[in-house]
């Protein structure tokens, strides 16, 4: 009796794991009218609009079905690699600028689809490379500070709302000390954990981590020291929350506690701080040393010369990144356009912080852009960070921080 | 097709499932992983022969070593406390009583959740806005940096990682303990054996295989430990909790060096075969 059901039960176990097999082998083959893309988001928010958009171009495009995958920005880098490396890259994806250059080599050339004129000056170099044209920008970011107006109101504290006339690093340091000491807030000031953020103190102090020719680490002069031992002073001292660089510690969910005063972000967390009811919040103009200064960045439609519909990728990316459709689309993401022809979009009851960020983007030197546009920026992202960490925790000075981080970098610009 | 061939393919065909599903999933990955390991570059730039040079410069890699450092002790504390506390929870808990099944419950729970969950449960409790810094916030003391004081941070990654695995070590234990014939303890007690001796002379000789094969098993998961570690500190402060696994994996997405990580991962598998083997050789002394 056993041996009368053991064969067709073997059979049928190996037939199912076949048949299962090829279901889900033809179930993500990608037919000729689909657009694979993936999409980068800040969370649900973001994805509702997308889909609302990719809609929209269904409609105008009758027979083309987006078939989008939605990722957060710290599993954008991964998920593209594994795409690449199982020969599926999707026909268009939304990177950032750490990432970019990075796969600029296996991009769509959009010469000819995209005219770089049209964007601001600041995306610009990240499109350009040699003489393709590699993405589109979809929108800019810049770093940013927020601040607790409760927190400062009790401690007697005055932000600067004069654009032209932001903060000098020692106001700034002074305003940390005193808010800790005479408010509720326990800590003065959440500094998001990554080197993109930390950078726009590197040129605020004047300088920059790639020489103009893009030949070598220039970062281990006066100014990168400079801005280094500033940063570094600021965990020394207990101003800047140390748990957030050091193990991970959310930097955001720090200041949405209402016991952070200060909060150094980007733009773009703006839609992730509207729901705070707790207490009132502001955002300052950047703090300035030498000079003035963010460090722009963005996010860009990018399309992918191997993917199996790369042409209506590319025709895509011309429709998402016009001005009819990227101002509307930046407008209910609370996002500034990459666009030259948007940059008159009213945010209500965001218009005043959207003018200090914009206000911000135009002080700074181009010189972030080319910095950040340089494929080497991408490799060196984890090991710089790495290296400020040592740096806080004292294992190094910094200018031996600066040491190792033109040592490594070098070795990528050769 | 006559009865017996059908009778010989029988068993192959009872395989088959879990042949192919393991040389898709990983026999093949395995390989894949050997020969890019003997390549530069990555899927973006392309990859180039690089014969073992990705091993040479392993060992000069003081980023390598010093996460290659930093699993070993923590494989050895979690190892160590682990067997330690599974085996004591398994002795108090052996006889089946309401209570001790209740316990019993309560010990496996964290074994169930996801390693994830646990991240965040830990971090929620010893984190700068945590509960133990809140009461004692509240009852005017300072807070503890947990997780940006080395030494904190290390006793929470492996107190969190034991918290997370005891439970499935205490159940193989209290199997273990249940196939030692209670004759012996009677005999013993007769002998004038106090609980300590029947321990040392009976217990433990005769659960040695059992203590082997747990010991075994918390070696190869404490040596693949990932998530709780990744959301509780990720490898902070600086890099003083960073183990192999999330070097290699930051190495390979992070730093987008796919070859030179499978080249870790080589190295990872090894020591992994090497303690498999050591305990495949105890299992057959016993």
């Amino acid at each position: 009796m056993k041996q009368k059901f053991s064969i067709p039960l073997a059979a049928l176990f190996t037939a199912t794991t076949v048949a299962g097999s090829l279901l889900v082998a033809n179930a993500v083959a990608q037919t000729k009218s689909d657009l694979a893309i993936l999409w980068m988001t800040a969370g649900a928010g973001d994805q509702a609009v997308f889909e609302k958009y990719a809609k929209l171009y269904e409609q105008a495009n009758p027979g083309v079905s987006v078939q989008p995958t939605f990722v957060t920005l710290p599993q954008l880098s991964q998920k593209l690699q594994l795409m690449i490396a199982g020969n599926t890259p999707p026909d268009v994806a939304r990177v950032v600028t750490a990432n970019i250059a990075q796969f600029g080599s296996l991009a769509t050339d959009l010469t000819g689809t995209i005219d770089p004129k049209d964007f601001l000056a600041t995306q610009v170099p990240y499109i350009k490379a040699g003489k393709k044209i590699i993405g589109a920008p979809m929108d800019a970011t810049v770093t940013a500070l927020y601040y607790n107006k409760d927190c400062f109101n009790e401690a007697g504290i005055k932000a600067p709302t004069n654009v032209k006339l932001p903060w000098t690093w020692e106001q700034w340091r002074t305003a940390m000390e005193t808010v800790t000491k005479k408010s509720k807030c326990r800590f003065a000031l959440s500094w998001d954990a990554t080197t993109h953020r930390f950078s726009s103190t590197l040129y605020q102090a004047g300088g920059r981590y790639i020489d103009a020719a893009g030949k070598s680490f220039a970062v281990d002069s006066a100014e990168g020291l400079r801005a280094f031992t500033f940063f570094r002073d600021l965990f020394k001292d207990g101003l800047a929350q140390k748990s957030v660089w050091l193990s991970g510690e959310d930097s955001t969910g720090l200041f949405k506690s209402g016991l952070t005063a200060m909060y150094m972000a980007t733009n773009g967390h703006l839609g992730l701080l509207a729901p705070i009811k707790n207490f009132a919040w502001g955002v300052m103009p950047m703090p300035r040393d030498k000079v003035r200064s963010t460090n722009p960045g963005g996010t860009f439609a990018m399309g992918f010369k191997d993917g199996k519909n790369a042409a209506e990728g590319a025709k895509f990316i011309k429709w998402i990144t016009s001005k009819e459709v990227n101002s509307a689309y930046s407008k209910e993401l609370l996002a500034m356009s990459g666009r030259k022809d948007s940059q008159d979009i009213k945010y209500g009851s965001y218009d005043d912080e959207y003018n200090v960020f914009r206000s911000d983007l135009t002080a700074s030197p181009s010189l972030t852009g080319k910095d950040w546009a340089n494929p080497a920026m991408a490799k060196m992202n984890v090991f710089i960070r790495e290296n400020i960490v040592k740096m806080i925790l004292d294992q190094q000075t910094p200018k031996q921080t600066l040491e190792a981080i033109t040592t490594e970098g070098n070795k990528f610009l050769k | 097709m006559n009865t017996s061939l059908l009778k010989r393919l029988t068993p192959y065909l009872f395989v088959a499932p879990n042949t192919i599903i393991f040389s898709v999933f990983v026999l093949l990955p395995m390989i894949f992983g050997l020969g890019f390991s003997l390549f530069d570059g990555n899927f973006t730039t392309g990859l180039h022969s690089f014969g073992f040079q990705n091993y040479a410069r392993l060992f000069q890699d003081n980023a390598f070593l010093e996460a290659l450092l930093n699993t070993f002790w923590y494989v050895t504390a979690v190892v160590i406390l682990n067997v330690a506390i599974s085996l004591a929870l398994a002795i108090m808990l052996r006889q089946t009583t309401l209570g001790t099944a209740l316990a019993r419950v309560g010990f496996y729970i964290p074994v169930i959740l996801s390693p994830v969950v646990i991240g965040v449960a830990w971090r929620f409790m010893f984190g700068e806005l945590g509960i133990v810094n809140a009461l004692i916030g509240n009852a005017g003391g300072a807070t503890i940096p947990f997780f940006t004081d080395p030494a904190f941070a290390r006793l929470l990654v492996v107190l969190a990682s034991v918290w997370a695995g005891v439970g499935a070590s205490m159940v193989i234990f209290i199997g273990g303990l249940n196939t030692i014939a209670p004759e012996l303890y009677e005999a013993a007690s007769i002998d004038g054996a106090v609980p300590n001796v029947q321990f040392w002379k009976i217990t433990l000789p005769l659960l040695t295989p059992t203590i082997v094969l747990v010991t075994t098993l918390s070696i190869i998961n404490a040596f693949k430990a990932f998530e709780v570690l990744l959301v509780l500190t990720n490898g902070g402060p600086g890099t003083t909790t960073k183990l192999l696994v999330q070097k290699i994996y930051q190495t390979a997405f992070d730093e987008t060096n796919p070859t030179y990580a499978s080249a870790m991962s080589v190295v990872l598998f090894l020591i992994l075969m090497v303690l498999t083997a050591v305990q495949s050789r105890f299992s057959r002394n016993d």
